[in-house]
């Protein structure tokens, strides 16, 4: 039987992404985060939702703060990018809808939907 | 740092400050810019300019409309650092991004994470949006992308107990920039 563990590697990995634009060229970066691009924004949106995915599985204790979690601004980028899609592409996020469904109904049930996490977690931004 | 604090005061308080967000960003960024056109003069210059990219990716992370900001500040990041030459300044203040440094602080945070299971559903469900997406990939640069991420998600699929060994014999390959 398989068994599925979010490994830490596998989370590093994730958190490497971040520098993959700088390893781009300025037609290939612009490319990607072209907004009129469907297929860009898609993988944007997949890129976030394992974030989502994957930060809430795996907690670092910090020293001044209890753990990280994903940025709730993920939550209205991820749902710009499903209004800007047409019915044919939105096939293509039913699984990032339904994990920020998912997260979004965690947050309610945990009462910490304020904005205090709002902004992009330091620990992976900058890795 | 006048952007970041009024973005920040805008989503966490009863304040409207959008306007003077914006404002300070669009000037931050514009003398920014004007000051990449020639290198750094000092060590504390280029720490400056580092800074300034940190705070203009920040900010963007507290705009609603700052995907394409974030994702572009974050690429700035990543090539003032290297610019910077963190690595080879020890008088740089962002001495603790550098390659080794940074390496052995997450170390010491992978030691004291908390890693629990996934459902292995919930993986399968990613591998098979992320595997639905190659059709629509015309690009080089649309497919490079989505293998990596297929990478993560293959990454997931591990022994628990293989998570740390894995981590380690992968850290080497990993390219930590900052």
């Amino acid at each position: 039987m398989r068994t599925a563990n979010l490994s830490l590697v596998a989370y590093l990995s994730l958190c490497d992404m971040y520098n993959i634009p700088a390893r781009l060229s300025n037609l290939d970066f612009h490319a990607l985060i072209d907004p009129a691009d469907s297929t860009s924004q898609l993988l944007l949106g997949h890129f976030m939702t394992l974030q989502i995915l994957m930060q809430t599985v795996v907690a670092f204790t910090w020293s001044d703060h209890d753990t990280s979690s994903p940025p709730t601004i993920f939550i209205a980028w991820l749902t710009a990018i499903n209004g800007s899609l047409d019915s044919t592409m939105k096939a293509y996020f039913a699984w990032p809808m339904a994990m920020l469904q998912m997260w979004q109904n965690a947050l309610t049930t945990c009462g910490s939907s304020k904005s205090d996490h709002m902004g992009i977690g330091f620990e992976m931004s900058m890795f | 740092m006048l952007a970041l604090a009024a973005s920040h005061l805008n989503a966490t308080s009863s304040e409207s400050l959008s306007s003077a967000a914006l404002s300070h960003r669009v000037q931050a960024v514009s003398r920014l810019n004007a000051s990449l056109s020639r290198p750094a003069a000092t060590q504390a210059e280029a720490d400056a300019r580092f800074a300034a990219f940190l705070a203009l990716t920040f900010q963007s992370s507290y705009m609603e409309d700052g995907l394409m900001e974030f994702m572009t500040m974050i690429r700035g990041c990543t090539l003032v650092s290297e610019q910077n030459t963190v690595d080879r300044h020890h008088d740089s203040a962002f001495e603790p991004f550098s390659e080794q440094k940074h390496l052995v602080m997450m170390m010491e945070r992978i030691n004291a994470a908390h890693v629990t299971d996934a459902e292995p559903a919930l993986l399968d469900e990613a591998m098979a949006s992320l595997r639905a997406l190659t059709a629509l990939c015309q690009m080089e640069v649309h497919s490079e992308y989505l293998n990596v991420m297929i990478g993560v998600v293959t990454l997931c699929y591990q022994a628990p107990a293989a998570g740390k060994q894995h981590f380690y014999i992968a850290c080497a390959p990993l390219t930590l920039v900052l």
